[in-house]
Parts: C-alpha cells; structure tokens; sequence
C-alpha cells in the first residue's frame, strides 16, 4: 500500500495558495488559465520529494484549490485536462531526474542542479504549449502572434520553476524551529530592497540600465550562504520585482524583457550558490578526514606508549618475581645461604625502586618535563590558546567571546603549557556544544586581576553541562564522556596548572564553567628564563 | 664433552641476574650474555644445553637470533621469554622449532618445566647424532665387497642369488655376510635393515 502523507498534502495546498495568490496579480500578461495549473516548480519539486504516487492528489488539489480562488470555470474539463497534462508531464520529469539519472533531489552537486535546469526549460515548454493551445481554442490572439506568446509564457514560466524549485528542494530539511534571522540576513534583504529602489525608484534612471545592481545582493549572498542563500534570495528578488512591475502596470513587452533579465539573475544565482555550497562540502570533509586522522594518530601514539610502558615496567617486575623466589629457595637452609639472602633481598629493593622510577619517569612525560618561564600577557595565552580552535568554533556555530579586565598584569609562566590547558579547556567546550541543540552557542573566556595577586581565567560554554555521574572524576585520568576520548585532557591541564603554583577546578558543572588561578610572580620550577622584558 | 648450560640472553641487568640465580639455585648450570650479538659471537656448534632468550632486545631481537642460530646449523633448543604475548611473533619462534615461548614476569614452575624440557630435547638430540654418527663409523668400515653383499641382503636376496649376481661362490658370500654384520654390530637380517634405514633417512644424499 503506498503511504500518502496528509502533511505533504496540506504543504502542497497552502503553496498552490500563496504561488496562486502572488500571481494572481498579473493581469499584464492574459494568463487566464494560471490558476487551473499547478504552479510552476511546486508540482515537479514536490513530485521528486515525494515520489509519483502523488500525482492523483496534487491534480486533485490543483483544481481544487482553482475553484477555490475563481469559482467554477466556463470550460471546466478543458482546466482540468490542463491540470492533468501538466501535472503528468512533471511526473514523468521528475521520474526521469530521480530514476534516470540519479540526481539528488536537496542539490549536493552541479550536476544536480544542471539536469534540473534542463528538466525545468522542457517543463517550461510544455506548460507554455499547454497555455497556447487553450487559449487558441478560445479563438485567442491572431495567429501571428501565437510563437511570441509562446515565448513569453516560456520564459515567465521557467523562471517560476528555477525561482520556487529550488527553494523548496534546498529548504525543504531545514529545521524551521531553531531558524533565527541574523543581523547580516536583515542587511542583505535590505540590500535587495535597495537596488530595487535606486532601479524603479530613482525617476531619472533608465530601468534597464541599472538592472545589474540586482547581482550585486545576489552574489553576496550566495558567496556567503551558499544554495540556500542564493534562493531564498532569489525568491525576494523575484517577488520584490513582480509586484512593482504590477504596480507600475508596465506594457506587456517590457515585462517579458524584465524576465529575461530576472531568468539570467536566476540561473547567475543558482550555480554560484550551488558552487560555493559544494565547495564548503568538500572543504568540511577534508577537515573531518583530518581530525579523523589526528585522532587515529593520537591512539596510536598512545597505544605505543602504553607498550613501552607495559615493557619498561614488566623488566623490574619479572626481576623481582624471580629474586623473590630464589629468596624462598635460600630460605630451606638459611645457615648455607645467609648472606646471599641477603644481598638477594637488596637485589629486590633496587628492583621495586627501578618500578617506581618508571612510573615517576611516566609522570615527568605527562608535565613535560621541565617548565620554561616566559614573561606574557594574558591576551597573548588565550589567543595561543584558541588559535587552533577558531574555525572549528566556526563550524560548530559557537561564538567564542574574550572578555579581559583592564588591570591584567603581565605574568611569567610557560607559554605552551599554558595554552595548551587553554585549548583544552575550550576544546572541551566545543566538543560539548557541537551536538548540542541551542539558538545561540558561545564560550566565553574571560580573565580577572585578583586582590590575591593571582591572575584567574575561567572558560564557560552555554552547553549541556558535565553529567552528575562524572562531576567528581573529572579530573581523574582515563575519566571521559567522549567515546573516542582518552580521558587526559583535564588530567594533563590540572597537572600543568599546579606545576606553575595555580589550581585547576570546576566551579560550575551545568552549564560547565572551569577556571584555573596562575600566580602573577612565577617562581615555578628550577629554570626561570626572564628575556622577555 | 660439555657440560649442559641454560644460556641466558636478555638486555636486561637484572633479569638476567635473577633468572641466574633462580637456575643456579635449582641447579642448572647458566651463562649470561648480554645482547644476542655477543651470544653470536661466543658461540660454538659443540655447545650442549639450551637457550633462554628474551624476544624483545636492544640490537639484535630474539626471533633474529634464533634464525641466524638455525642458519649456522646450531640445534639448541630455545625459551623464548617475553614483556607481551604476542601472537604473531610466539607463532614465529615455535614453527621455528622454539620450545616454548613464556611470558614476563614468568612463574617459575613454568620455567623449570621449560627448561627441564629444552635440555631433554638437546640430550635426546645429542644422542640421536651420536648414534648417526656411529652408523656412519660402521657403514664407513665396510670394504667394497661388504658393501656390496649388505645391499643385497638388506634388498632381501638370497646368498645363492648374491653369488651369481657378484660371479663369486655362495661360499665367499657367506663370508664377506658374516663379517660384514660383524662390522655393522647387527645380530639378525632385521636389525641390519633397521640400522641401513636409519642411516639412509639420516643423510637422504649419502647413497
């Protein structure tokens, strides 16, 4: 049984309604039958979203929502043939695009967007056929103006198609719930409003001549917001000139050479979107692949360091083993093998001494050895810090936002562990925000002069928070709520904070806010290097 | 003569201290060497007793030992020991005819056992050469004519069919057999086609 959705249904409905009741308008151009005929890259977008088994339905509604808006037409079968004929031929359109050549229909490619550009210029044919021959059949136009008619119904009717089709395809799985308009969509929109302005508006200007101001917001937009830019721009543009060309009520041929500018607009729109969107795809990818490839890297670094440990530690433990059982041996006659017991039993503390030397060794590694105190600002830490971290911030949507006290201190401290704890910290945050649902995502990194003479900066993100059952191990090693975590950032962090006389803690667990304290005078560990002055 | 020795190689001081002293004290004799280079380098093919060799060196490891061993044509048997239970490499040293393959820290029943059993190997060994080499001794001793008759007897002919198929009588067959199985100490024609035998899968080229 083939399922129909009544939400696809209703959706189709109210846009036959709102495309119908924008051109509804356009008494310039006779377009008696504009009602009677599924609205151009509606029928063929929701054809190839939904599947064929639709086409019954969108025929049905079409007419309906004809009689709706017009009342019973004086020759009802001939509108509901054109509805039929049309609606049919986007079926099998979108049956040849989907099926044939398997395109997908949210555009993730040019090719995507070229066949539907070509499948859109034979539906654009077709439709104008459609309406010429209903019209001839009135005894319309003389017959010598039958072929310009039919270009003209053409190009309006392709320009419906690549204005609406893809607005739709593209839009159609965005998430309307957590959409907010930005700043920069108001200014853009804004943009568009004025070049209308200044080529409709401004009297002394030629209305052609001026038309290329239109690109200008255009391009813009598609540069920055990729496909989905490029038609939801398109889509105002295209509004915004229809209902001035209804309100000034032009003569017929200069609307038709307004469409040929809007379908060149159109199509320059499309593929700039289509190529900047595919570029930031491939882009993306490389840069998962990359993270990817760090994270294997770091495993294996980590497995092979927990094999030299596994050995390093094995050597003195299989000593000791075997000492310790030639020690029980001695043991059965204790007058013979006295002092060898002996000199058997300081064999075994040596090795017990040379296990714990490995494991201070391991420690050493974690701190990095020795500290190399740097006279710094705290602006240039966050700023080591956070440098790595700033395009994926960008990906993930998180604003990170700096917000340093005026009476900071110029601190000593080492620059790379420092920062390293800072990458951490914010590193964590934006692990946290990435999958996380929220209007606005930020992390805010902020730094204050204490009265105590310490310097505290504190890492905050608007994320879910550390969940109850980790908050009191978090800073335990192997501690972890990341699959593909190891467990050590905070561990390695709160190790580098103490080496330099600060703390490390969580103040705040939901959402998370850490915060770690450096002394502004670092006497730290045995090499203090000053050359910074 | 030799006598048996639990040769230990293992980079590490002190393992190979206290692997010593646990041997000595259970009675083997040992000696230390401190990388596989220096083993190489010691080595002589009269060597009786067995190795104990740690997988994972600095220089040369364990399992390049062992065949650089096997390649000189040394036959001592090998413990392999080892941090970590590696398959790949345990599965390596054991088709290379390694005796066991013990894991780090090792439990000493286990190495007792061990090495218990790569020196019956080596005795077993030893003695199977000795033999062959024996065999080898006595089949060497034989005059042409001896040698002759043996292959004979031992293919199952008669003295009378001997006679005619070397010209001589059946009567100087009789002699040249007697004296023959005297030489191979074989008291019965069975026992005789049980030492040729061992001789020839011994030295398959020797015939």
């Amino acid at each position: 049984m083939l399922k129909i959705s009544w939400k696809v249904l209703l959706a189709y409905a109210v846009g036959c309604l709102i495309l119908n009741a924008i051109s509804q308008s356009q008494t310039v151009l006779p377009l008696s039958l504009t009602a009677w005929t599924p609205p151009p890259g509606l029928a063929l977008a929701f054809l190839l979203l939904y599947g064929l088994r639709y086409i019954p339905w969108l025929i049905l509604i079409t007419n309906l929502v004809g009689l709706l808006l017009n009342g019973a037409p004086p020759d009802w079968p001939i509108a509901i043939l054109a509805a039929t004929v049309l609606t049919l031929t986007h079926g099998a359109l979108a049956a040849w695009l989907k099926l044939g050549l398997g395109i997908d229909p949210n555009f993730r490619s040019l090719r995507d967007l070229t066949w539907f550009l070509v499948a859109s210029v034979i539906a654009a044919w077709i439709g104008a056929g459609v309406h010429v021959f209903s019209e001839a059949l009135h005894g319309g136009p003389e017959s010598a103006s039958w072929f310009a008619d039919l270009v003209n119904y053409w190009v309006s009717d392709l320009i419906r198609l690549l204005v609406v089709g893809p607005l739709v395809l593209v839009h159609v799985k965005d998430d309307w719930r957590t959409w907010r308009p930005t700043r920069e969509m108001f200014v853009q929109g804004a943009s568009i409003a004025l070049a209308l302005w200044v080529i409709f508006g401004l009297r002394y200007t030629d209305q052609f001549k001026f038309f290329y101001l239109l690109f200008l917001p255009l391009i813009w937009i598609a540069m920055r917001h990729g496909i989905q830019g490029a038609t939801a721009a398109l889509a105002g543009t295209h509004l915004g000139l229809n209902s001035i060309l209804e309100w000034l009520a032009l003569h017929a041929i200069t609307v038709v050479e307004f469409q040929m500018l809007m379908l060149g607009l159109a199509l320059t729109g499309l593929f700039l979107g289509m190529t900047v969107t595919v570029r930031r795809a491939t882009e993306e990818r490389l840069h998962q692949r990359e993270a990817d490839l760090n994270q294997a890297l770091r495993l294996a670094a980590a497995g092979e360091m927990a094999q030299a440990l596994a050995h390093e530690l094995n050597q003195p433990l299989s000593a000791l083993a075997n000492y310790a059982q030639a020690s029980r041996m001695m043991l059965s006659d204790l007058n013979r093998h006295g002092p060898l017991l002996a000199s058997t039993l300081n064999k075994i503390a040596d090795e017990a001494g040379r296990a714990g030397q490995v494991i201070h060794r391991l420690r050493e590694f974690f701190r990095g050895g020795t500290v190399h105190m740097e006279n710094c600002t705290v602006a240039e830490l966050i700023d080591e810090g956070i440098g790595p971290l700033r395009k994926r911030a960008d990906r993930y949507g998180v604003a990170l936002n700096i917000d340093l006290a005026g009476n900071l201190p110029i601190i000593s401290a080492d620059r790379v562990q420092i920062a390293t704890v800072i990458l951490n910290l914010v590193g964590n945050a934006l692990d946290a925000l990435r999958k996380f649902a929220a209007p606005e995502k930020h992390v805010n990194i902020s730094a204050k002069y204490l009265r105590s003479g310490v310097v505290r900066i504190c890492v905050a993100d608007n994320g879910p928070g550390i969940a109850q059952d980790i908050q009191e191990r978090v800073f335990q090693p192997f501690a972890t709520s990341k699959p593909e975590g190891m467990g050590l950032g905070l561990a390695i962090s709160r190790t580098l904070v103490e080496a330099h006389g600060g703390t490390l803690e969580l103040v705040h667990s939901q959402p998370a806010r850490f915060c770690f304290t450096l002394p502004v005078e670092n006497t730290g560990d045995d090499r203090q290097t000053k050359k910074h002055a | 003569m030799l006598e048996p020795t639990v040769y230990i190689v293992d980079d590490d001081n002190s393992v190979r201290d206290s692997l010593a002293l646990l041997l000595n004290f259970r009675g083997f004799r040992t000696r230390e060497f401190a990388s596989g280079e220096a083993f190489l380098e010691a080595w002589k093919p009269e060597w009786r007793g067995c190795l104990l060799l740690d997988l994972r060196m600095t220089g040369m490891d364990g399992l390049t030992l062992q065949q650089m061993l096997i390649d000189q044509g040394s036959r001592l048997p090998i413990v392999f020991l080892t941090g970590h239970g590696d398959i790949a490499q345990a599965r390596t040293a054991l088709k290379a005819g390694a005796v066991d393959f013990l894991e780090k820290p090792v439990d000493h029943e286990s190495l007792f056992a061990s090495v218990d059993e790569a020196l019956r190997k080596d005795t077993q060994q030893r003695a199977e050469e000795q033999r062959l080499a024996d065999l080898e001794g006595r089949l060497g001793r034989l005059s042409e004519r001896e040698r002759q008759v043996m292959e004979r007897v031992v293919a199952g002919r008669h003295n009378r069919e001997i006679a005619a198929e070397l010209e001589i009588s059946p009567r100087t067959v009789e002699v040249f057999k007697a004296r023959m199985m005297e030489k191979m100490q074989a008291r019965s024609v069975p026992e005789l086609v049980k030492l040729v035998l061992e001789a020839s899968q011994a030295q398959p080229d020797s015939k």
